[in-house]
Order: structure tokens, then sequence, then C-alpha cells
């Protein structure tokens, strides 16, 4: 057993973040904490390496073994120099911006080295995490977001630690580099802590879930065992609310949001939210025990087989008149010294009530064909149509005119949404832009904050009083306030818990059929897709390999690059 | 400005993207010193009031017949339509022959050349002292700030940064200079002539003007960037993986928080180069700051031109020489280097 922690509890003021949580790694282990954001999972991995402001208060026992180094009371540590680096090397959370911006690969290797007593060589580090002498001698800015990756993983091995911590280390790659990532942790025969929010991405690489909600332990599971028995109705729902690229998997999605640390529910926490709560459930805290090879907390683990989840509905079958037409797209940038093209010869059309997919891995121009159809750029060829008009012949008023008539939804629910201004505000504002009478206001943000999926409560709120899910949604009122014929959505679930992706979806869904809206959904994850959308078309190097319906592309993809992206994102 | 530059090829490895990169950038401070240049000659000619109100006494101007003022006017070009005027001028830019000055008959070139070195002494000394102590206080200031502590250094900071310059200069002649006598307030060199205590005794009270009022916004500067980068997500990463605090701070702290500051000193640099004008007025210091008053006080249009120009060639060049020294401090800007 390399780390075994008993009662760790991390408060913040009041707020109890990890609440009495235990865990073990055994030898070469590869052990994932998963939950929603808010679950305390990333609390729980500072805690272990001394990593928590001086304003958390942790207790709790842990005990750190090897068969190299005497044990290590991770309670009483005072003075983390010798062990963070040494013995638990740490790939922090964000490794895409978080290498030193000014020393070459090989000099952070080296300094690692140094500060650690490692005995390797820097290109054998690099070469264990799959890169090359070339990468050595390169800054942090000219690698990708994958190379980045590696070398921090590469940077964690130096001090060749008994245990590896890893937060979050596949955001930011796309569904293949993710699972090379992922493959690569795994391989490399060290116990190793995940933390995650992606459950599913992670089923191919670890070998045990310690699943968290609420700042407690709700499942702790061995992978082999997660298709079969019993087991937590959250850990059921995180599971069914990953879009799956086989159409005849139904996606569901978990209603509600985590509850915030200061306003905990008594009894059960997950009890609000989840199908197959009782009274029991609402009133007595659930205690972790044996069921089959793991451990759940839930009274109800005995009728949890069959949860039930809210599943996303499929399109009903009709599509009426093209909305967009997008024809002979092909787009240039130019800057000083290089030219690269974007988009090269791209059609696309969308009817009413259709939703198409749009997907593509980073650079593949897929944001760049969104940003055209909304008018923001214009197309160095081609034309678009939006119903009658045509878009890129418009300047001036009849451009904004146009412009008018296509909503868009952000990527990013923290910082699209002004964070002075309340949601009533905020829903109005493409009224008060496109001149619409005051009194007409009313109907119109109540109209479209219910088409969203909000309630009516909300409009005196703060974007920063509301969770993730709720402020996209706030997004997709701001959308469809006024009346639009197209909705462009940019990726607009990717910044979202798993567990709320699928209800985004089905709000998109609902607004196009009542609606008959043409929607555009930019995504880069295939399962999504083919989960929520009619069509997809399928971007590379900015142009279309594939194009065609949704149970098409799952169950036969005509072109490699397809399939390819299909098996990366197939659990 | 990208028009005057010629497009490299996508594969821009090497010596030959390196050096379109330096003539561009060369190329586009050529065009700034032109506009710098032209602001340079309209400028003086938009102030109130020309040279001929100015020349000699008033009673003497007043005796001046019209005929003897056309006479004045065209000996020195100012009756010259304005593009003739101006065609003149950037003649004599090329050719360094920038006239002579209007109020003391010395040739502009000679009262530049005079006054520069005094200036370069001073304003370099007082340059040396306020960037290494705002840079060294900047920088514990901002080490503090991050263990919690330092509120009052911040305080005192602001306030040394609101000081005016001639007060402050005042206050150190009344003390220093005439209460307890310690240091010469007047000129640069004693009756002696040049020695170098006499030298250096006189720059005491000028450069700790200079010091005192220009430490305030570097150590201001320094401190807010060493806590950006305390922050920032490379330096949090690095203590994540165990890297001692001594070595984070000398390592991954000092050298991307003092690259914002790299900059502003080079600017201001380029400023004080021309001289100091309050600080060498108040202590009758022969620099260029000094002439460049006096040549606005009397209307001297060669003599301000040429001062102005020192000023703009010391500014453009500064920023030229920051662009070009930045990218050795930062990797990011170089080019060339993309994977």
């Amino acid at each position: 057993m390399t780390l075994s922690v008993q009662d760790i509890t991390v408060r913040y003021g009041g707020k109890v973040a990890v609440d009495h949580v235990d865990l073990e790694v055994a030898d070469g282990e590869v052990v994932a904490v998963v939950g929603e954001s808010g679950c305390g999972k990333t609390s729980l991995a500072r805690a272990l390496a001394g990593l928590l402001p001086g304003s958390a208060e942790v207790s709790g026992r842990g005990v750190l073994r090897s068969d190299r180094h005497p044990d290590l009371d991770l309670g009483a540590v005072e003075d983390w120099r010798g062990i963070r680096g040494r013995r638990i090397g740490i790939v922090p959370q964000g490794a895409m911006s978080g290498l030193s911006p000014i020393h070459r690969v090989e000099a952070q290797l080296r300094e690692m080295l140094t500060v650690h007593d490692g005995t390797a060589e820097p290109g054998d580090l690099l070469e264990r995490v799959g890169l090359t002498a070339r990468e050595l001698h390169s800054y942090s800015h000219q690698l990708s977001g994958g190379q980045r990756q590696r070398v921090a993983i590469a940077l964690a091995l130096a001090g060749d630690p008994d245990l590896l911590i890893a937060d979050e280390p596949t955001t930011g790659l796309d569904a293949v580099m993710q699972g090379k990532v992922l493959g690569l942790i795994a391989s490399l025969g060290i116990s190793t802590l995940i933390v995650s929010h992606d459950m599913a991405g992670l089923l191919p690489y670890a070998d045990r879930f310690a699943v968290m909600y609420a700042g407690r332990l709700a499942e702790v599971v061995p992978v082999t065992s997660l298709h079969q028995g019993r087991h937590h109705p959250y850990t059921a729902g995180l599971l069914a609310a990953t879009p799956s690229t086989d159409r005849t998997v139904t996606w569901a999605s978990i209603s509600g949001s985590a509850p915030p640390l200061d306003d905990l529910p008594e009894g059960c926490r997950f009890a609000p939210r989840c199908p197959v709560a009782a009274d029991e459930c609402r009133t007595t805290v659930p205690d972790l025990r044996v069921v089959g090879d793991g451990a759940v907390a839930c009274h109800r683990v005995e009728v949890a087989t069959d949860v039930g989840y809210p599943a996303v509905p499929r399109a009903a079958g009709t599509c009426g008149d093209p909305v967009l037409t997008m024809s002979g797209i092909q787009h240039t940038y130019r800057s000083r010294s290089r030219t690269t093209t974007a988009l090269n010869g791209v059609d696309l059309t969308v009817g009413r009530g259709e939703i198409i997919g749009l997907v593509g891995e980073s650079g593949s121009g897929k944001s760049t064909l969104a940003r055209i159809a909304l008018g923001l750029i214009r197309p160095s060829q081609g034309a678009v149509t939006l119903g009658k008009d045509e878009v890129t012949g418009s300047r001036g008023r009849r451009l904004r005119a146009v412009q008018r008539r296509v909503g868009f939804i952000h990527q990013d629910p923290y910082d699209s949404l002004h964070p002075g201004m309340k949601v009533a505000a905020l829903i109005a504002e493409p009224l008060v832009i496109a001149k619409v009478p005051r009194g007409e206001h009313d109907g119109k943000i109540r109209s479209a904050l219910a088409a969203a999926g909000l309630p009516e409560s909300l409009l005196g709120r703060y974007p920063g009083q509301l969770s993730g899910g709720q402020r996209q949604r706030v997004s997709i009122a701001r959308a469809l306030v006024n009346d639009p014929e197209l909705l462009v959505a940019d990726e607009a679930s990717s910044m979202l818990d798993v567990s709320t992706r699928g209800g985004i979806a089905t709000t998109l869904r609902s607004v196009a059929t009542e609606r008959g809206l043409a929607v555009v959904f930019v995504t880069h994850d295939m399962g999504e897709a083919i989960q929520s959308c009619d069509r997809i078309v399928v971007l590379r190097h900015g142009r279309v390999v594939e194009a065609g319906a949704c149970g098409t592309i799952s169950s036969s993809p005509e072109h490699e690059y397809t399939a390819q992206l299909l098996a990366a994102s197939h659990h | 400005m990208s028009a005057i530059q010629t497009s490299a090829p996508d594969t821009s490895l090497g010596r030959p993207g390196r050096v379109t990169y330096l003539g561009g950038r060369v190329a586009e401070y050529v065009v700034v010193l032109f506009v710098a240049v032209t602001l340079n000659f309209l400028l003086p000619r938009a102030l109130p009031g020309g040279p001929l109100k100015l020349f000699g006494s008033p009673e003497a101007l007043a005796r001046l017949t019209a005929e003897e003022r056309a006479q004045i006017a065209t000996e020195y070009g100012f009756g010259d339509p304005v593009h003739v005027q101006f065609f003149a001028y950037l003649r004599s830019v090329v050719t360094l022959d920038l006239g002579t000055s209007l109020s003391d008959g010395r040739t502009v070139t000679e009262a530049i050349g005079e006054a520069l070195p005094w200036t370069l002494l001073l304003v370099g000394t007082s340059i040396v002292c306020t960037t290494l102590i705002g840079i060294a206080l900047g920088v514990i200031g901002g080490l503090r700030r991050s263990e919690g502590k330092g509120a009052g250094t911040l305080i005192g900071a602001i306030v040394v940064d609101s000081i005016p310059q001639f007060w402050l200069a005042m206050v150190l002649i009344v003390w220093f200079g005439v209460k307890w006598q310690v240091a010469p307030t007047f000129g640069a060199t004693g009756p002696d002539g040049v020695t170098v205590t006499g030298l250096a005794q006189h720059l005491v009270l000028p450069v700790a003007t200079l010091t005192i009022t220009g430490i305030g916004y570097i150590f201001l500067y320094t401190r807010s960037s060493m806590l950006n980068v305390l922050t920032s997500e490379p330096v949090q990463h690095a203590h994540a993986r165990g890297i001692p605090r001594g070595r984070l701070v000398r390592r991954h702290v000092l050298r991307p928080a003092l690259l914002p500051v790299h900059t502003l000193i080079m600017l201001d640099i380029g400023f004080l180069a021309a001289g100091a004008i309050v600080v060498e007025t108040v202590f009758a210091y022969p620099g260029l700051g000094r002439l460049t008053f006096g040549a606005i006080a009397a209307r001297d249009y060669p003599l301000m031109q040429g001062t102005f120009l020192v000023l703009t060639l010391m500014v453009v060049l500064m920023n030229l020489l920051a662009d070009l020294t930045y990218p050795l401090l930062d990797p990011r800007t170089r080019t060339g280097g993309e994977s």
C-alpha cells in the first residue's frame, strides 16, 4: 500500500470542503477521484501535497509508504521540502500555461533533477513520456498542448516519486490527446492519484474510482465491477451523463447542480437530485458500506439498479426550409509573416428546427466557420445567406439588422456574462440594442427565460450567484430573447460539468423544435454531437471530410478521420 | 506599419528571418522619427509670440522699423513660406547643421555638444541609483506583500511618488545647501575647474532629487509585477513541484517580473537623456534641460528645434533598444522559433 489516508477533513472558515474521507492507493495502482466541480476532489488532492492556502484547516491521518524511504506520516509534516517532488510528484492542473515560459525544457528538467537529487538524464525523462530530443531544446510556447502536458509529467517524474498526483491532467486537450496522455500516466507503473471530472474518459486507464459528492465519498469501486452489481445513483448518473458515440445508448443528465458548501442538505447530500431518494435519505446520513468489491454510501443502493435519469430527446425527424446557407466558404488569415488557410471550400445548410453538429479538433476551422455564420468575419471567398438576405454582401446597418436575427451562445459562461449586470438586464440587452419597445421587453424576457429552463426567481440575481449550468442557460435566454432564426452555440457545454451537458442539449433541442430555430452546434466531442444533433459535419484542416445523419456517421463512418474521432470518444 | 515590412517566408528560421525582423523594426522607427521630427518643426511655431518679439530688449525691439524687422526675418528665414522653412529644416537635420542660436550666437550643434556630457553625467548617475534602489525595494515589497505584509511601504511609496521635483529640490537646497552647507547648490563644477571631488559634490543634490522622485513609480511597478508573477501559473506549478522558495524567486520570478520594468526604464532613459528640465534649471546645472528651458523662454527656434531633436532621437532610440533587447530576455518574443 503506497498511500493510506483516513478521516481527511478540509475546512475553509466554516465551510467543509472535504468531509472525513478515507482513501487508499495500492502499489502501482491508478486511483481516480471523480465528481462534479465543487465536490472537494481538488481540495483533497492539494491537502495530500500540503498545497492548500493558509486559510484552510486540514485534519486526518495519512501514511505514505515505500520500500525505498521510511514511512511518512502526512499528518505530521511541517515542512514539505523534500516531500513534494521527491516523495510525491505533482502534475498540477492547467499544464497548458504552467511550464516556465523563459526556460528551455531541458533547463526545467535539470532544475528538478538538481533540486530533488534525481539520477536520470533529461533526455531519458522525455523519452519516458514519449517525447524526443527536439522537445528538449524547445520553450514551452513552441510545444503543443499534449507535449506540454507530457513535459509536466516528465518534471513530476524527475525526483522519482513514490506517488504521483495528477490534477485534471487532460483539461484543454482534444479527445485523441486526452486518451494518449491518460494512457501514458497509466503505463508509468507508479502509484497514481488522478483527479478528474471526466469519469467516463478514465474508464480504460484507472484501476479504481473514488466518487465524491459535496465533500463526501459516495462510492469507491474497482473499474472491473463498475458495469455490474449495484452502485450509487450518482455514479450511475455520471456515467449515463457522458454522451456515447453509440446512438442506441441514451444520453441522460442529472438535474440540478451540486449544493454550495455553506448550504448543504441534511441526510444524503445527493438526495435532492436523486431520482430514487426516499424519506430516509433526507434525514439520515448514509455510511459507506461494503457492496460487492467496493463501498457505497447510499440507503437505496438495493433499488438503485435502474435509476432513470431524464434522457436527452432525439430529433422529431422533420426539418423545414433552409435558414442558413453557406457555400464555397474559403477563409485565409494573414499576419506579418504568414498566411493560414482556416477554411477551404466549405458548404453548409441548416434548416428550420434542425441542429447541425460542427465537429473537429482545435485548428480545424470550426470556430472560424461559426464566426462567419455570425457575420463577425467576412470570408475571403464564398457566400452566406440567412433566410433571403445575404450576410456576406451586407455592411453597416444592413449587416447589423441581419446579425440581430442570429443568437449566439459563447463557450465560456463565466466570462461572457457581465458580472455587474443582473440576469434581467443581461437578457434584455439584445432587445435594447434592437430598439424593441420597452413594453414588449417583459413578455419576451419571461418567454426566453422559460425556454432556457430557468425559474423567474433568478431575474434579480447577479451571474456570480449562479452555477455554471445556470449561467449558460442565461446565455441561451439572451440568445433567444429577440426571436432569432438561427442559433450558433460555440462549444456551449464544453466548460460545464458532464452532469449538466445533457440538460443544455435538451434545452437546445426543445427550442429548435418549438421555435423552429436552426441551430449550429460547434463541439469537439463526437459523442455529444451524435447524441444531440440531426446531422454532423466533420471538419479537418478547413475542409469538410464527412457530413451526414448522426446515426449513419455513428454506425458506419466513411472517412478514416471520423472513425478516429469516434474511437477517441468511445467510452 | 506592416506595409514597409518585407514579407518573410513561413519557415523563417535563423538568419534571414532575424535580419528581416531587425530591418522591419528599424524601418518602423525611421517612420516614427520622421513624424516626430516634423512635429518638432511645427510645435515651436505653434507657441504664441515669435522670435522677433524677444529679439534683444523690448525697448530695442520697439525702436526697430518695419524695414529692419523684415531684414532680420529674411536673414533668419522666418519670412519664407512654411514649406520652404520645413525643407531647410529637414536638410539641416540630415546634415546636423542645425543653424545658429538666436540668443547667444553659438551654433546649435556647439551648444548641444557642450551641454550633452553634463546631462549624461547627471542623468546617468541618477538612473543607476533610481533603478537599483527602486527595483531592490520593489522586489522586497512584492515578496513581503505575498506574505501579507508591507502595506506601510506601499503608502510610503505613493507619498514619495507624489513629491513634486521642484519642491524637493528647493527643500534640499534650503537644508543641505544653505542651512548645513554640506553640498553645493549651483552649477556643475567648483571654482577650481573640473575635479573629481568637485563633480561628485555638485552631483549630490540634483541626483538625490531625481532619484527620490524617480524611485516611487519604479518601486510600484516592480512590486505589482512581482505580485503578478508570484501568483502566475508557472510559479504556482514550480512551487507544487517542490522548488524551494529561494530558488523559485531567483529563477522563476525575477526575470519575468522585471520584463515590464525593463521597458519602463528604457523609456525613462530616453526622456531623461534629453535633460532633466526642472532639476537642471533649479540647480543651474549646465545640461540639455537648462538649455531647452532657456531656448523656450527666448523663443529661440533653432535651439529649440535642436534640443527637441535630441529628445526625439533619444526617446526613439531607447524605444528601439527596448524592442530589440526584449527578445533576449523573453524567449516568447523571439522570431523564427515557431514549432
